[in-house]
């Protein structure tokens, strides 16, 4: 050390211990490693001393460094706090002579990590409860005057002190926030935003054990931090649009009738059965819907039928039945059933066909008429597919909702309160 | 140049005082400021080297004034607040003493056309010095500086003289340490 320079030594003003501290002349403010008082480095003698009740673990080391976001931080102190609720959290002050001075809140194994920030955030609308930073809303989490239970390490300010003197706003658009720190001394912005405690295991190199176990729903932890809100709803949009597409598609493809027929009872064969004549389906496999319409009143028709595919000998099998009653009781009209049936074949090959049909008559019912049409459009896979995909955004969103109420259950600004 | 105090780097002796303040060796403590006399770097697009130090020892931080040459023989400070760069320059504001004085942190008030919101207000406890230094007014400790951010986003530090109930000013802009592009700095290699 050359003539121009002194090593920052510190006498401690309770038991006279000469500190030599990590922070050199930055360190303001200090817990004495032998006595646990902590002071504030001042360089008149009249200062006073504190000691404080309760001891508390550091789950981070004091001295300890750590990588946050390619910076290199060492833990300057450390200390647990608490507001009105006896809420306790740890925050521990971490420096870099580069990047200045960082802080990592801990609350149930939930971290953020927080810088101070020059100037305001509020770019509009500083209301009690929101303002916008750009186009995010950050709403007002809590309020609160914090007491420092305990200190330990140096601080580059009079941590305690400016603490006890302070309310503190924080305001949250999880998993970013802002904390607003008021006192006689500072009127000073933070921002932050959450960590997970592995990561934060893994910055200083400590085994999870070390580290609390999470309970609970972090006030800024995020839903799901592998993608954002607007992702999935852009990703929803996009496959139903594809999808609505496709249907739209494979329903321009036209349906086509190849084939149509009035039955008449007296026209049954001694087997009882009608034989429609060969008709043709082309253009490879599709659908195909047999409409069956018969005009019954308050009667009942059934019938069974048999597609054969004259080429391979397949046969599809279905039957239909069609019912249509109707009256007036206590002066109201009513109906029931419908004078239609439709079967729905699907894949079906080109090539010849004709239906065999069993038809059933009843006492009035004397003929019906069969309609087939090729290539019908689907729309039941659709309607499957979308119930489908609509199922992980419901799930998202219920949860969602169900995790802000948990997230939120801490504050007294909850907008979940029915109050 | 026209230094207004020379201090020896190597031993703190004052060689040259034109303050009027008459000011003794003070050593300096040591700190992790990696900025050292000697520094080179770029503001306003401009070379400059770092000639002088103020180190201001407030009640509940610090700051480092360096003192800045450019190359076409201006001069100017370079403002180093933990980690916070900003340069700086004397400015006169039409603003009163009370006015700031009465101010607390959080509370605005109007300079000009510009809303000044106060953003700390500390006490210095002393004041350390080396290398040239020009225009600079307060050497020994007992005054107040307070921080006010500017709604054009510009800083301005307040200098405030109690007993005489004077005020100093000086804009700051802010810097980062890239744009800075600073040489010949203390790296901390125990920091990478």
């Amino acid at each position: 050390m050359s003539g121009n320079r002194t090593i920052t030594t510190i006498t401690c003003i309770s038991c006279n211990n000469e500190i030599t501290p990590r922070g050199k002349s930055f360190t303001r403010a200090i817990t004495c490693p032998a006595c646990k008082s902590y002071f504030r480095v001042r360089l008149s003698k009249e200062e006073k001393y504190s000691k404080f009740n309760d001891a508390f673990e550091s789950h981070l080391p004091v001295g300890a460094k750590g990588k946050i976001e390619g910076v290199t931080y060492e833990v300057m102190g450390f200390m647990v706090k608490r507001e009105k609720y006896s809420y306790k959290w740890r925050e521990y002050v971490l420096f870099n002579p580069l990047q200045g001075v960082a802080f990592l809140s801990e609350y149930d194994g939930h971290w953020n990590f927080i810088k101070p920030i020059v100037g305001s955030p509020v770019d509009s609308g500083l209301k009690d409860l929101t303002f916008y930073n750009g186009q995010t809303q950050y709403r007002l989490y809590q309020k609160y005057r914090p007491r420092v239970l305990y200190a330990q390490g140096e601080f580059l300010s009079d941590e305690v002190y400016i603490s006890e003197d302070s309310e503190v706003r924080e305001y949250i658009a999880p998993p970013h926030l802002f904390i607003n720190q008021t006192s006689d001394y500072k009127d000073e912005w933070m921002k932050g935003h959450y960590v997970d405690s592995a990561k934060v295991a893994q910055a200083f190199k400590l085994p999870k054990e070390k580290i609390p176990m999470k309970t609970g729903f972090g006030y800024t932890q995020p839903i799901i931090s592998s993608f954002s809100e607007s992702t999935l709803i852009n990703v929803i949009v996009a496959v139903v649009l594809l999808l609505g597409g496709l249907q739209l598609f494979s329903t321009m493809d036209s349906r086509k009738k190849v084939f149509s027929h009035n039955f008449n009872k007296s026209q049954l064969t001694e087997q009882k059965m009608f034989s429609t004549e060969t008709f043709l389906l082309e253009d490879g496999t599709k659908s195909l819907q047999i409409e069956m319409d018969a005009p019954i009143d308050n009667d009942w028709l059934y019938a069974s039928f048999t597609l054969v595919n004259e080429t391979d000998g397949t046969e599809h099998e279905f039957s239909k039945e069609i019912e249509y009653y109707h009256g007036v009781t206590d002066g109201e009209s009513w109906s029931e059933g419908s004078t239609q049936a439709d079967a729905f074949l699907s894949r079906i090959p080109e090539g010849r066909y004709h239906i065999n049909i069993f038809p059933e008559f009843s006492l009035s019912g004397d003929y019906f008429n069969i309609n087939v049409y090729r290539n019908e459009p689907i729309y039941s896979n659709f309607f499957l597919a979308l119930l489908a995909i609509a199922l992980f955004p419901i799930f998202y969103f219920v949860r969602k909702y169900y995790k802000e109420q948990q997230r939120w259950s801490d504050s007294d600004y909850s907008p979940y309160d029915t109050e | 140049m026209n230094a207004k105090l020379l201090v020896c780097t190597k031993c703190g002796s004052v060689v040259q005082d034109l303050t009027n303040q008459k000011l003794v060796r003070k050593p300096i403590p040591d700190d992790w400021s990696y900025i050292q006399i000697g520094t080179k770097g770029i503001a306003d697009k401009k070379q400059f080297e770092v000639i002088g130090r103020v180190k201001l020892q407030l009640f509940n931080s610090y700051k480092n004034a360096w003192y800045v040459l450019f190359e076409d023989g201006l001069t100017s400070w370079l403002m180093d607040d933990v980690g916070k760069l900003s340069i700086a320059q004397h400015a006169t504001k039409d603003i009163e003493f009370e006015t700031i004085y009465q101010l607390v942190p959080g509370k605005k008030v109007k300079i000009k056309n510009l809303t000044c919101s106060l953003y700390s207000m500390d006490e210095c406890e002393q004041v350390y010095y080396e290398g040239e230094i020009g225009s600079w007014a307060y050497f020994s400790r007992g005054f107040f500086l307070a921080e006010g951010i500017l709604s054009n986003h510009g800083t301005v530090l307040f200098f405030l003289n109690i007993p005489k109930k004077e005020i100093q000013c000086m804009d700051t802009a802010p810097i980062t340490f890239e744009n800075l592009n600073p040489s010949t700095i203390l790296t901390w290699d125990e920091w990478k």
